[in-house]
């Protein structure tokens, strides 16, 4: 790898994406930790068709991107987003047109509250999520994108997930707990977990750390997301962001006309 | 109030927007004379309405508690954008016109507080932490610092009384709707056209 290229391909796709929203908890990976990461799941990633379960980070255009730069030897077939905030969805379609990455990288609009929609229904080889960290829920909000990726894979296939980790604050290892409790109740073997792996741009807990989670799921096992997919029960949509921390916004609209136009930005859209 | 709460949110204040913090503590309580609420405007990377400040208050008063705002005047020079608010939210999907009698400026939120009062006693950071949110449990001592100049705090089961003073000099009661967005309908930016 030619650190220059890599930083220089990671760079190109951090000016691409939108500035993040605090009231939905997006925090931004620092860039170092993105070509890490990005250069990490790679190889998880081998040729699998990929769904991303929300992306604000833009770690899939990161692979992509560094993989067409030759940067990266090994990563995914193809690659979806799923993003409920349009601005995401944006930044993604428009970064691979302009590079001509159409057959490979793609995104739509969607939240993890609705059911997945039937054309993702196990349709993939691999999900990636990096979740809200689900610190006044006990992980509540991590399972419901875990699901969504669960839902989206076949029966042997892999989960890739970006959870808090971080000693000093004791609810990180509880939720950690949790979503390795939820996957292996689903059928999952955890593979590999590397500690305090990435670090983010956060002015109040600038030490805060993630790990990467990588989970392989046992095929012969019968789990409880088989079937159709659902909407999330709504009690689970009022405690969403913790207690008196509801769900209510559907999609985040994109008003920015692709980012030509002079306008307000973004628009929040209610169920 | 009691000088040694359980929960509550602290802030450093001070000169804002071109305003002297006396001019602005004279204002505010004119504004709590002719309207009974207070609009403390806000704006950073911390302690955000939706997300932290009102779900922290209404987890404290659905248990019979109240959360008072406590303030520690320092020397701010902050000069933010001067456009005033026209409008709030408290939950990011209705905007409601600003109550008449209310002037909030260069702040993207407002805690909403009843009467102002003066206060004088000091406070040890060190006896709490973090009450809510990614950095819950976080020593406030330590949570302070740098750009970080508020936080929702509760008590801690490790206390540190010496560590990190504050001087308290006002203090009021978060009220209904406890802390809000604010914005200018009328502000549009410029936005440049995206080039690779």
């Amino acid at each position: 790898m030619d650190l220059r290229a890599s930083l220089n391909a990671i760079s190109a796709v951090v000016v691409n994406r939108p500035k993040p929203l605090r009231e939905f908890d997006q925090i931004y990976m620092r860039i170092a930790d993105m070509l890490i990461q990005a250069e990490h799941v790679s190889k998880w990633l081998k040729d699998a068709n990929t769904v991303f379960i929300g992306d604000g980070d833009a770690i899939a255009l990161c692979i992509v991107h560094l993989v067409a730069l030759e940067q990266l030897k090994i990563g995914p077939k193809t690659v979806h987003v799923l993003d409920f905030d349009e601005r995401v969805i944006n930044s993604v379609n428009r970064f691979s047109k302009h590079y001509g990455y159409e057959r490979i990288i793609s995104a739509t609009l969607y939240n993890v509250a609705d059911p997945l929609p039937q054309q993702h229904y196990g349709k993939y080889q691999a999900f990636y999520t990096n979740p809200p960290f689900g610190a006044s829920n006990d992980g509540a909000s991590i399972e419901a994108f875990l699901l969504r990726g669960i839902e989206a894979i076949s029966p042997s296939g892999i989960c890739c997930a970006v959870l808090a980790d971080y000693p000093e604050l004791p609810w990180c290892a509880s939720v950690l707990r949790n979503a390795q409790s939820f996957l292996i109740d689903n059928g999952f073997v955890i593979t590999e977990l590397v500690p305090q792996f990435h670090t983010y741009h956060l002015d109040d807990t600038p030490d805060l750390t993630s790990c990467s989670l990588i989970a392989k799921r046992l095929g012969d096992c019968h789990t409880s997301v088989e079937g159709m997919s659902s909407p999330l029960p709504k009690e689970q949509l009022e405690h969403f962001y913790g207690a008196h921390g509801p769900l209510n916004v559907h999609h985040v609209r994109d008003l920015s006309n692709n980012g030509k136009s002079i306008s307000n930005e973004y628009q929040l859209e209610p169920f | 109030m009691a000088e040694k709460p359980e929960n509550f949110m602290f802030m450093k204040v001070g000169n804002h927007a071109g305003e002297d913090f006396e001019s602005i503590i004279k204002r505010k309580m004119d504004e709590f004379h002719k309207t009974g609420m207070i609009f403390w405007g806000y704006g950073g990377n911390t302690c955000h309405p939706l997300t932290q400040v009102r779900p922290f208050v209404k987890s404290v008063v659905e248990k019979g508690g109240m959360v008072h705002l406590l303030m520690e005047p320092i020397d701010s020079r902050a000069e933010p954008d001067l456009l005033p608010a026209t409008e709030y939210s408290d939950d990011g999907l209705i905007w409601k016109p600003i109550p008449k009698g209310i002037r909030v400026v260069g702040s993207r939120y407002a805690v909403v507080l009843g009467e102002i009062k003066p206060s004088d006693f000091e406070l040890p950071l060190g006896n709490y932490h973090v009450g809510i949110g990614r950095s819950r449990g976080y020593p406030a001592d330590k949570y302070i610092k740098g750009r970080v100049d508020k936080a929702c705090l509760s008590l801690a089961e490790v206390r540190r009384d010496a560590e990190h003073i504050v001087q308290i000099g006002f203090t009021a009661e978060i009220i209904d709707p406890y802390a809000v967005m604010v914005r200018n309908s009328e502000a549009i930016r410029p936005r440049k056209s995206f080039k690779f």
